[in-house]
């Protein structure tokens, strides 16, 4: 099982790590949406899992998001989007978007462990 | 799937529809969300808006209704209900737990005078209060190097409304930085085996909890009766009448001498009838009284 996640922010990506390790997912890190945009391109096929913030310099997290969704190689990995708290209309664009979940910022790591848990098994991979 | 249909004005919930789905909420689960709370109904229920294929709250409460989804009030209760928790939380229940209870229940099962002890951790969240419990039994009996009572002797149940937290709970596996909240490092390196920055808990003392998802709303008999109950930070969500309802339930389901953790003082006005209040240090916590 390998999450990507996408984040400016070393400490995010870095708490996300933890998580995933606990889950006993290996993690890829990009620190924006081009790199992401990159590094999905080499590994798609054994992605299983994008998080991806929505504020990021030179493209925001929905523009990637809606790159993922373009791309028929890569448009059925679910992406869980991460957006600050009151941003409800980034929750229903990215819902719009194909977005598989959200997650709201300030968030705990038990929130953001059963929100890959609950995406992964929506998905049917992972019991 | 395809949510096109979504807008941002169709997914606001207004004050009418905040009420509908705050009583459902509280019929459902027993959780009060206060009005200055709105927004996390709002913020939480779109996706499951929106999966059940509807474009406003108005129309997901008439699919609950409608009784298409028998899983929609489970996915409501696990999106609004995530507690954060951590090892040996609030530490006096486990020193009351080593320095009175322990002893006492050894040389009761010792003597015959009882064959189990039970313990009931009520809204266990992700674990941490149930696995503490059981390292805390654990480690006791090897220092004391008490070697004819066994872990087995123990019965532990752990209980939380919420699915989604007892996935985690069950794995007994947890993150770099849940595993530092409240955990020293002599449990850590004595329960715990590292595989890369995650740790995983000792078989033996995960495998020695039983979890299920129970509504405290519900009748407690199936679950039997306890020794040691935990209900701790749970009832702050329930309003007056629940709160007495669940003082009344926990008494009948403590064993004569059981004793009750509920975390906060506050909530001692409902712990009256059929209650001793027993003082340690700063924490308040409540016996059977016979």
């Amino acid at each position: 099982m390998k999450l990507l996640v996408v984040d400016d922010s070393q400490v995010l990506r870095k708490v996300v790590r933890a998580v995933a390790d606990a889950l006993e997912m290996e993690t890829e890190e990009a620190r924006d949406g081009i790199e992401a945009l990159e590094k999905l391109g080499e590994i798609y096929g054994e992605t299983d899992l994008v998080l991806l913030d929505w504020n990021m310099p030179e493209m925001s997290g929905y523009d990637v998001l809606v790159e993922i969704k373009k791309n028929e190689k890569y448009k059925d990995i679910p992406v869980m989007m991460v957006t600050t708290q009151g941003q409800r209309s980034n929750i229903v664009a990215a819902i719009r978007a194909g977005a598989a979940n959200y997650l709201t910022k300030p968030f705990t790591v038990t929130e953001l462990e059963t929100k890959i848990l609950e995406c992964l098994q929506e998905d049917g991979d992972y019991l | 799937m395809d949510y096109s249909y979504l807008s941002l004005e169709t997914a606001r919930m207004d004050d009418k529809e905040f009420a509908v789905f705050r009583d459902y909420l509280c019929k459902s689960s027993g959780i009060l969300v206060p009005p200055d709370k709105a927004y996390l109904f709002e913020m939480r229920l779109v996706k499951v808006m929106a999966d059940a294929g509807c474009e406003n709250f108005g129309e997901l409460y008439r699919y609950i209704v409608s009784g298409k989804d028998p899983q929609i009030t489970q996915k409501i209760i696990n999106a609004m209900v995530i507690n954060e928790t951590l090892w040996f939380r609030d530490s006096l229940p486990w020193r009351v737990l080593e320095e009175d209870l322990l002893p006492r229940y050894i040389a009761e099962l010792r003597s015959s005078a009882r064959n189990k002890v039970r313990f009931w951790f009520s809204a266990v969240s992700t674990g941490q209060e149930a696995y503490s419990t059981v390292m805390c039994v654990d480690n006791y009996l090897k220092r004391k190097l008490v070697r004819d009572i066994q872990l087995s002797d123990f019965e532990f149940v752990a209980t939380d409304i919420s699915s989604r937290v007892l996935d985690v709970a069950k794995r007994g596996r947890y993150d770099a930085i849940s595993i530092r909240r409240g955990l020293d490092d002599a449990y850590r390196e004595k329960y715990f085996t590292q595989d890369k920055s995650a740790w995983e808990l000792d078989p033996r003392i995960r495998d020695a909890v039983r979890f299920s998802r129970f509504n405290l709303q519900h009748s407690f008999l199936p679950l039997g009766s306890f020794d040691v109950i935990f209900c701790r930070y749970a009832l702050i969500y329930f309003g007056d009448e629940l709160k007495r309802e669940i003082s009344g339930k926990l008494r009948r389901a403590l064993n004569r001498d059981g004793v009750l953790f509920v975390g906060n003082s506050a909530m001692s006005d409902y712990f009256r009838d059929g209650y001793e209040h027993v003082h340690y240090k700063n924490l308040t916590y409540f016996k059977a009284s016979n």
